[in-house]
């Protein structure tokens, strides 16, 4: 089943770069467990598409760094508020969340045409935000090409 | 012989001089150019290998060939002037004819000095590679806007010891996985990374593994490679008949 989610940066160190990964990664490494993509989004996160079995869902969304966005094709009316909080703590205006009429695709849209730009910090031990938003780099449709439906 | 041959054609026109070029491109521009072009150029004439890969006809010739046939123990940079090490780490040395790094537990990673694209594609073929738990691995770069890792922008195909495999962007010496799968990567293959526009594809003996979208870095720059060894191991990792090209 088609499933999204907003999920947190894995940061690794591999000699003296910092790699960037989304946490979907530590539940489907290989896309024979689910087909999952994801693209970059505000506050140094991922938005994830995957299309994964109940019981890996029910493993994904019990990690805390992870937070499904509504399979249905509107956010039910009593999650819109705790939605709209949840991407204002991440950068998102109320009046962009707002103007996508909590239409699932039409967020999802939203939330994927922005994301954080990074570079290593001083000690190269971790990552630091250079630039909080600028353009999506990657269309939405990438989502769609790698995981259908 | 005229150029091209009054009595050749494609599907009943007229060979073209340009066609005549490009048809002849897989062969004959090896050779040609490395009458033209000096050793340092890069252009190295197989030696090696019957599957030494020359693109076919009518398709882009490789402007960079490296068989890495040199003196044992020679390090890349001092095989050819070319090869650009992007950081500290020790050199990766030429043994039989082949490029080596072998428990170091470091990841020497090279720019190849001459600027390709925006389209293009960076492949070796990699012919031995230790097990490890380690960051044993093969990697290619393209787009690769400075030799410097700790700055460089631009497009990594990397595969780890196992069946790890990541297309990632590097931006500012950071870098962000794209794509990711568990596949392995036999002793042997040749590995590809090609650039066409906002797609980026990885490819393991000419099959699309990995593939990403993304338009941060559209222009051309550098290819390059990298190969990691571990001390936990007790073997290397090594690359052979290194190639990039313009699309």
């Amino acid at each position: 089943m088609i499933r999204w989610y907003i999920c947190a940066c894995d940061v690794k160190i591999e000699g003296q770069t910092p790699v960037r990964e989304p946490a979907i990664l530590r539940h489907l490494p290989s896309s024979s467990q689910g087909k999952r993509a994801w693209i970059e989004i505000l506050d140094n996160k991922f938005l994830v598409k995957s299309d994964v079995s109940d019981g890996r869902h029910a493993e994904i969304i019990s990690d805390p760094d992870f937070t499904e966005i509504t399979s249905s094709a509107d956010v039910p009316v009593a999650s819109r508020s705790a939605v709209g909080s949840a991407l204002e703590a991440l950068g998102y205006t109320r009046q962009e969340i707002q103007e996508t009429g909590f239409n699932r695709d039409a967020l999802l849209r939203k939330i994927a045409s922005v994301r954080c730009q990074v570079r290593a910090n001083a000690t190269r031990d971790g990552i630091e935000v250079v630039n909080a938003r600028i353009q999506a780099t990657t269309p939405f449709e990438y989502l769609s090409r790698k995981v259908p439906g | 012989m005229p150029y091209p041959p009054a009595n050749l054609s494609i599907q009943g026109r007229p060979l073209s001089r340009r066609r005549f070029i490009q048809g002849a491109g897989g062969l004959l521009t090896p050779v040609i150019a490395s009458l033209i072009l000096p050793a340092s150029a890069g252009l190295i004439l197989p030696r090696k290998s019957l599957a030494w890969p020359f693109p076919g006809p009518g398709r882009a010739p490789y402007f960079i060939l490296d068989s890495f046939t040199d003196s044992d123990g020679t390090t890349l940079e001092a095989h050819k002037a070319n090869w650009v090490k992007m950081n500290s780490d020790p050199s990766a040395e030429i043994h039989g004819n082949r490029g080596r790094v072998a428990d170091i537990d470091q990841e020497p990673r090279y720019a190849w000095n001459q600027s390709l694209g925006p389209d293009c594609e960076v492949f070796a073929r990699f012919p031995v590679s230790g097990s490890s738990t380690g960051f044993l691995n093969r990697s290619l770069l393209l787009r690769y806007t400075t030799t410097v890792q700790a700055t460089a922008d631009g497009y990594m195909f990397k595969t780890f010891s196992g069946a790890d495999m990541r297309i990632r962007r590097a931006d500012n010496g950071t870098e962000t996985t794209l794509d990711s799968d568990t596949i392995a990567v036999s002793n042997g293959d040749k590995l590809t990374l090609r650039a066409v526009g906002s797609t980026i594809t990885g490819l393991q003996n000419g099959v699309e593994v990995l593939s990403a979208t993304d338009a941060t870095y559209g222009d051309g720059g550098f290819p390059g490679l990298a190969i990691g060894g571990d001390t936990d191991t007790v073997t290397m990792t090594e690359v052979d008949n290194f190639g990039a090209r313009t699309l």
